[in-house]
């Protein structure tokens, strides 16, 4: 029985691979430790963070898609002039008028003078101009840069 | 027992995997060796031997300590581990035919590195009951104490001296 016993403990020359001990030592210990709450008071704190992060994160949302109109029911700092209402109301109230004052004929003008040059130019040893070169003068007699209304413009043309 | 494993099994139960590390180094070959005589194969002595270390990190924090020594905790997780092997690994197959199976292709890389002989009585100890395989394993490989394997086999002192005598009686006739 003896002689058995000692052969057992000749068993203990086994023993595993260098190699094979470092790499699960090293994913064993590099592997996170599980905590998990024993407890009552670590049950109910863990609770209470959990319930506390749940409601930052639904108020954060809430914030996010509220935005700006919660921002206005709720906020003592109200800014009228994001106030819709308001606006709207003001930009009935604007009285819309769009004057024609500064309408320019500055470059038919241009062209219409440069045409009775010309003409001008052969017209001395033919006599007197006609009445319809005489309103183009007057027409180009009027400066360019001169602003007149529309309808001036539209009578002197007619004339 | 571990030069201050108390401290070091506080200090793992807190978190530390220094510590465990250090409880690793000390316990992992007699893990591994437990677990290689009752499987017989190299590669899955070392994939059970990870599995047990890593269960035991992963639930330390339960661990506690009831004047038992911290192996016989870390034989309690291997010895389960080895059960859940075999039942996962062929649930129909009797266990008998998995060991001899088993015994075949661990003698080839068994004898290349040890003797003859060694390998005659590793076989003989698979033909073994696993229970009486663990008495025998732990009680003269191990040295454990009957106390010790008490513990760890979760059985009574009396249970396990009977067992041993029972083992080592069959053992002895295997080898003969």
């Amino acid at each position: 029985m003896e002689k058995l016993i000692e052969t057992l403990q000749k068993l203990k020359v086994i023993e595993p691979e260098k190699e094979y001990t470092l790499r699960s030592r090293g994913l064993i210990v590099g592997t996170g430790f599980e905590r998990r709450p024993r407890t009552t008071w670590e049950v109910f704190s863990q609770t209470l963070q959990f319930g506390a992060s749940l409601a930052l994160t639904g108020l954060l949302i809430f914030l996010i898609l509220g935005g700006f109109s919660s921002w206005g029911v709720f906020s003592p700092l109200r800014l009228s002039s994001l106030d819709p209402s308001s606006l709207r109301v003001e930009a009935q109230a604007i009285d819309i008028q769009i004057q024609l004052t500064n309408l320019n004929y500055a470059e038919p003008a241009i062209k219409t003078s440069e045409s009775t040059q010309s003409a001008q130019r052969i017209a001395p040893q033919k006599g007197k101009p006609n009445e319809k070169e005489q309103s183009s003068e007057k027409v180009s007699s009027s400066s360019p840069s001169e602003p007149i209304s529309i309808d001036d413009a539209l009578l002197k043309l007619s004339e | 027992m571990l030069d201050g494993e108390e401290n070091l099994i506080r200090s793992a139960v807190k978190g530390r995997p220094s510590a465990f590390g250090s409880l690793y180094d000390h316990y992992q070959p007699k893990i591994y060796r437990f677990v290689l005589i009752k499987v017989g194969r190299r590669e899955e002595a070392e994939d059970l031997t990870h599995q047990v270390f890593l269960q035991a990190w992963q639930n330390i924090r339960n661990y506690q300590d009831l004047g038992f020594p911290f192996s016989s905790w870390l034989y309690q997780i291997a010895r389960n581990q080895i059960v859940d092997h075999y039942r996962t690994k062929k649930t129909e197959a009797d266990i008998e035919d998995v060991i001899e199976e088993l015994v075949v292709p661990a003698a080839a890389q068994f004898i290349a590195e040890r003797n003859l002989e060694l390998e005659h009585v590793r076989r003989a100890i698979q033909k073994l009951k696993p229970e009486h395989q663990d008495v025998i394993v732990l009680r003269f490989v191990e040295d454990l104490s009957i106390k010790e394997v008490a513990a760890a086999l979760q059985k009574t002192e009396g249970a396990i001296k009977l067992v041993q005598h029972r083992a080592l009686k069959e053992l002895k006739l295997l080898l003969q």
